[in-house]
């Protein structure tokens, strides 16, 4: 009998590796928990047939070439590109689409013997927190169906909480993989801007996206981390694997011993919309991370307060730019118009779903000649001013904390008619996609509501390219061996 | 206030339809999101020292060199589009 509940990617290689069982028998397992499980859950849009990647992962540990990812299932976001594969970013835009060629980090983890098990349904074109924007449904929390699992990751993380895949992966452009993690009590990994490709993710708004992991533990993520990241010639904003060394390397990023000095940044984290019981849950964290040895110290973050409003200015701006490509002439929906600029009045009509519609329609305003100054301009200000508060913060301190969300997950439909209530899912989120720097969630208790017990997470924060700080204090924190 | 004219014109320049029943809605949406997302003009102006604050980012470009083999992905792309013809992505007459 698998024990799928505390597998890992280390124990799953050690049994395949001493032939405790094959490949097929692993992933078949994954497979018969997403029958059982996902007529109610529906974390799946689609999910593959696997017998040429389990026969080929087979072979590699047959012949001794089998690294940690092999045979390990994973379900991939809808936003992905998988070459050969219907990749629909849970948009009518995109139904049908097939994939022409596989994203870099798809194409690394192919290398590694990964098996790609299925893809994740997700909030259309990643623009969503509860997943309830998907055109194919919503996805439903596993802890508590009546519940929305975070988003737009949502059918990610769902997937890795009800063993319909070990690892699962997701983009974060706002929150998008930490959001879900902590709504379902699993993992979430946001790396720093530019550690891992974007080629071959459907973009969404181009400065901010990153693609991430969602795990069961916090050393899964460092290991699914590990194959995805570095320089790609394919996309321009990767950080070349020299840089990223020497910013590891250099003096002033060395972590200072013994314990870790870790912020808080008080006015952040008791603003207002906070949960109570978050809030609780929160100062036991803290006092848990104090009994690991750490310093806790109040930081000030005076600008970060405005990193959600300056989000919902720069995001529709980049994503209205990038959605401009859905045109159906190239790809994707054609839906026939009168005359040429029918069709793509009627093409994006038809195609995008209400959250995709308002985002464009809001960063066409914003970018327009008469606006651009005061909204647009304004947020790019407000982005260095974000910026530089992380950076004079490393100054003092190696980790920032803060809770990962305001509230625990919410209930579908709750938040469904309210933009700005959806949108302030995100509020702790956020700003590490805005400045940049890298950001977990790990899972820190639950919560009590109605008979349930919900998931929490805790944020961690550390400067540009120091995953390996957050690492080391997720383990530890975890208690996993460090 | 974002008039029902507004987010017409809007819908127009985003080349998106709108159905006439929703557009209320939509105008009440985005008139309330910009009410939130104008609180960034509560922010200062940038200081000088702030504005040449160096984050360590730059542009990078590579040579315009080595294309691949004209017409190797022309089939597989063409795969995906709508309409083609003989090669080419078939649309309708511009002018």
């Amino acid at each position: 009998m698998i024990d799928l509940k505390t597998m890992t990617i280390t124990k799953l290689h050690n049994h395949l590796k001493a032939g405790d069982f094959s490949v097929k028998q692993i992933v078949d397992a994954y497979l018969k928990n997403i029958t059982e499980k996902d007529g109610e859950i529906h974390a799946f849009l689609e999910v593959f047939d696997v017998a040429e990647q389990v026969a080929r992962a087979q072979k590699m540990f047959d012949e001794g070439k089998a690294t940690l990812l092999t045979g390990v299932p994973i379900a991939v976001k809808d936003n992905i590109l998988i070459e050969g594969h219907t990749v629909s970013a849970a948009s009518k835009m995109l139904e049908n689409y097939v994939a022409t060629y596989s994203g870099t980090a798809i194409k690394k983890l192919a290398d590694a013997g990964a098996v790609f098990i299925g893809r994740t349904n997700m909030d259309e074109f990643a623009m969503g927190s509860s997943t309830e924007n998907s055109a194919f449904g919503p996805t439903k929390n596993p802890y508590d169906t009546s519940r929305v699992p975070g988003g737009s990751s949502g059918g990610s993380a769902a997937a890795v909480a009800m063993d319909g895949a070990l690892v699962a992966l997701g983009s974060d452009t706002a929150g998008s993989v930490r959001q879900p993690a902590a709504f379902c009590g699993v993992v979430g990994l946001k790396t720093t801007y530019g550690s891992i490709s974007r080629h071959g993710l459907i973009a969404l708004g181009s400065s901010l996206d990153q693609i991430g992991p969602v795990t069961k533990c916090v050393e899964d993520a460092e290991i699914v981390f590990s194959f995805m990241k570095g320089h790609d010639p394919l996309d321009s904003t990767t950080i070349p694997d020299a840089a990223y060394a020497d910013k590891q390397n250099s003096k002033m990023c060395q972590v200072r011993p013994p314990g870790l000095t870790i912020g808080v940044p008080r006015s952040l984290v008791e603003g207002q919309g906070i949960d109570t019981d978050v809030r609780k849950n929160f100062e036991e964290t803290i006092e848990r991370l104090k009994k690991l040895g750490h310093k806790i110290v109040d930081i000030e973050l005076p600008h970060v307060k405005y990193s959600l409003p300056a989000y919902y200015i720069m995001l529709p701006g980049e994503a209205s730019s990038n959605l401009a490509r859905f045109d159906g002439m190239k790809y994707g929906l054609y839906v026939g118009g009168e005359k040429l600029l029918g069709d793509y009045l009627e093409t994006r009509g038809a195609g995008f779903g209400p959250e995709p519609r308002r985002r464009i329609l809001l960063g066409t305003y914003v970018l327009s000649s008469g606006y651009y100054d005061a909204f647009y301009n304004k947020s790019q200000e407000v982005r260095r001013l974000i910026a530089k508060d992380f950076e004079d913060a490393w100054q003092t301190v190696d980790v920032i904390i803060t809770p990962t969300t305001p509230t625990p997950p919410f209930k579908l439909g709750e938040k469904t008619q309210d933009p700005v209530s959806m949108y302030l899912a995100d509020v702790f989120t956020v700003p590490s996609n805005i400045a940049g720097i890298p950001t977990i969630s790990v899972p820190c208790g639950t919560v009590e509501r109605e008979g349930k017990s919900l998931p929490l997470g805790v944020q961690f924060f550390a400067s540009h390219c120091r995953e390996d700080i957050l690492f080391k204090i997720g383990k530890q924190f975890s208690g996993e061996a460090v | 206030m974002i008039e029902k004219k507004d987010v017409e014109k809007l819908a127009s320049l985003a080349r998106i339809t709108i159905p006439d029943d929703q557009i209320e809605k939509v105008r009440k949406d985005i008139d309330t999101i910009l009410a939130y997302v104008s609180q960034i003009n509560e922010a200062h102006d940038l200081t000088s020292s702030e504005y040449n604050y160096n984050s360590g980012v730059k542009n990078f470009m590579r040579e315009d060199t080595e294309p691949h083999e004209s017409g190797k992905f022309t089939d597989v792309l063409l795969k995906s589009a709508p309409k083609s013809d003989k090669g080419y992505i078939e649309v309708k007459k511009i002018l």
